[in-house]
């Protein structure tokens, strides 16, 4: 089977899978998730989004599992993801493998899983790309980076935790320790014609460690979350040798609050990056807010910044400071039924992210664009 | 003055109503394990871990087995308010999120009582609710008081 014809067959499997009833009751499931978007910007092309409009803007996903028990588990999770005209896209290939792991379960309170597994970060990194459970298409990008800088999965071993797993205070804790690799991409200059081009390329985070924590209370929905990772950049744009970072080791943190309650919800997640050759740091802010209109219409906010702290002035001309991302935005979300979802979203962004930019100077002030996604989800 | 009194009047209707809409739901269904099964009663909280599985065994070690109706039914939304305390588009919501994070599989969907019925009596270790009014006398089934 070529490539244009497995595609094709992927893109229509969630509609001909008529539902999970038949094969949740065997040992091997299937699952799978689809948002389709159409969305266009004002001023700047920003994510992908250029300002005459894209529908190739998607993300979906099949997920096979095989439970031979309850207590060892494999999954395997295909991803497809169009991202507009993002520069990302060179580095994205039409199908791709997203986690493929081991678990072994050890009684309710304890799993190991082995393989490439989903990286457990904050409220989204696991689901940051299942539309039917976001408010909006995307993870906030204040903590997620979503495009750049972050990877969704780790090629190593996990062990999960739960203690106090049947009072009131539960506490989890998921170590895991791996590698894995992430985009980076920069428009730039070339020296030798003086011309902008675009730079992309694939830098690896290796000898990594690191753990989420949660620690969920006696109010049902509310939970408060710690994240913590160590590893040591490489390659890429920025952390070659002689790159402008150079090989260094980083340390990111990551703290969550998540109330969800029927009809509502607030999420709030802050953290810092710290990259130790340069002594870099930055800290980063996403605030969501929703609020059920009627049983299936919602609206959400949002809020969200990403800041570098200490930056040295030869990169990029930086000043001490700067704000390399800021956003706002609002979603209105019409459930029509519980699979299925549309969304109306709009961004308000000043950043450095703009695509049909050239990033020479981060002294300058940061561009403006906003963005509008309309987008459908389904899952199965 | 008249003011107060009306909101007065207007809360003890709201909570008169509230409670005979919660009275009404709590005689929807009723639940139902293996007639071999040796306990009688589970909390409500206990209930509502067992149907999103996070406990997963009797007292005695047996695997619990829990079983749903189709997300559509009256008796799940009923089950659903009452127990878990939200309606049937959250808990698909967090099985949604148990699936897409590789955790676990939702509980088996049966179309109809009698199936849920049925499956209790074929399993041991199973647990499942049918609406009050549901004959169960001929079925090798038994069912649990429900505590606070």
């Amino acid at each position: 089977m070529n490539s244009s014809n497995l595609k094709r067959l992927f893109l229509w499997l969630p509609f001909l899978l008529p539902s999970t009833m038949c094969f949740a009751q065997s040992s091997l499931s299937i699952h799978g998730y689809l948002t389709q978007a159409y969305a266009f910007s004002r001023h700047h092309q920003i994510f992908g989004i250029p300002e005459n409009g894209t529908s190739d803007y998607r993300n979906m996903a099949l997920q096979f599992r095989y439970d031979q028990n309850n207590k060892n588990i494999v999954v395997i999770q295909l991803s497809h993801k169009r991202v507009g005209l993002s520069p990302v896209m060179s580095m994205e290939e039409e199908i791709e493998l997203d986690w493929a792991f081991y678990q072994r379960k050890f009684g309710e309170s304890a799993a190991i899983k082995i393989g490439k597994i989903q990286l457990p970060w904050g409220i989204y990194s696991e689901i940051r790309d299942v539309g039917i459970l976001l408010p909006f298409y995307q993870v906030p990008y204040g903590t997620y980076q979503d495009g750049n800088y972050v990877s969704e999965a780790v090629d190593g071993i996990s062990f999960w935790y739960s203690f106090n797993r049947f009072s009131s205070w539960e506490y989890t804790i998921e170590a895991y320790a791996g590698q894995w690799t992430w985009v980076e991409w920069i428009n730039t200059l070339n020296p030798m014609t003086n011309e902008g081009f675009t730079l992309t390329e694939t830098a690896k985070i290796e000898n990594a460690f690191g753990a989420q924590n949660w620690l969920y209370t006696p109010m049902d929905g509310l939970r408060l979350g710690f994240g913590v990772y160590h590893g040591n950049a490489s390659g890429g744009i920025h952390f070659t040798k002689n790159g402008v970072l150079g090989e260094t080791s980083l340390t990111v943190f990551n703290f969550s609050l998540d109330a969800t309650f029927p009809g509502s919800f607030v999420r709030v997640e802050t953290g810092k990056y710290f990259l130790h050759l340069r002594k870099i740091s930055s800290s980063n802010l996403s605030a969501q807010i929703g609020k059920n209109l009627f049983s299936n219409f919602s609206v959400c906010g949002q809020y969200g910044f990403f800041k570098f702290l200490k930056i040295p002035s030869y990169i990029y001309n930086s000043p001490d400071e700067v704000t390399y991302f800021n956003e706002s935005a609002v979603s209105l979300k019409y459930s029509m039924t519980n699979n299925t979802v549309l969304k109306l979203e709009s961004h308000w962004t000043k950043s450095f992210l703009a695509e049909d930019k050239l990033l020479v100077d981060l002294s300058e002030a940061p561009s403006k664009s906003q963005y509008v996604i309309f987008s459908f989800s389904t899952s199965f | 003055m008249v003011k107060k009194f009306n909101l007065i009047i207007l809360a003890i209707g709201l909570i008169i109503q509230l409670s005979y809409v919660d009275a009404q739901e709590k005689e929807k269904f009723k639940i139902i394990v293996h007639e071999s099964n040796s306990i009688t009663k589970l909390s409500r909280k206990k209930l509502s871990r067992i149907f999103l599985k996070k406990e997963g065994q009797w007292k005695n070690g047996e695997k619990i087995t829990a079983v749903d109706l189709v997300e559509n039914s009256e008796i799940r939304e009923a089950f659903s308010r009452e127990i878990h305390g939200k309606n049937v588009s959250s808990i698909k919501a967090y099985w949604q999120k148990q699936i897409f994070t590789g955790r676990d599989v939702p509980l088996p969907e049966k179309l109809t009582e009698e199936e849920v019925i049925r499956y209790v009596q074929e399993n041991d270790g199973a647990i499942g609710y049918v609406a009050s009014a549901t004959p169960i006398e001929k079925y090798h089934v038994k069912v649990l008081g429900l505590e606070d």
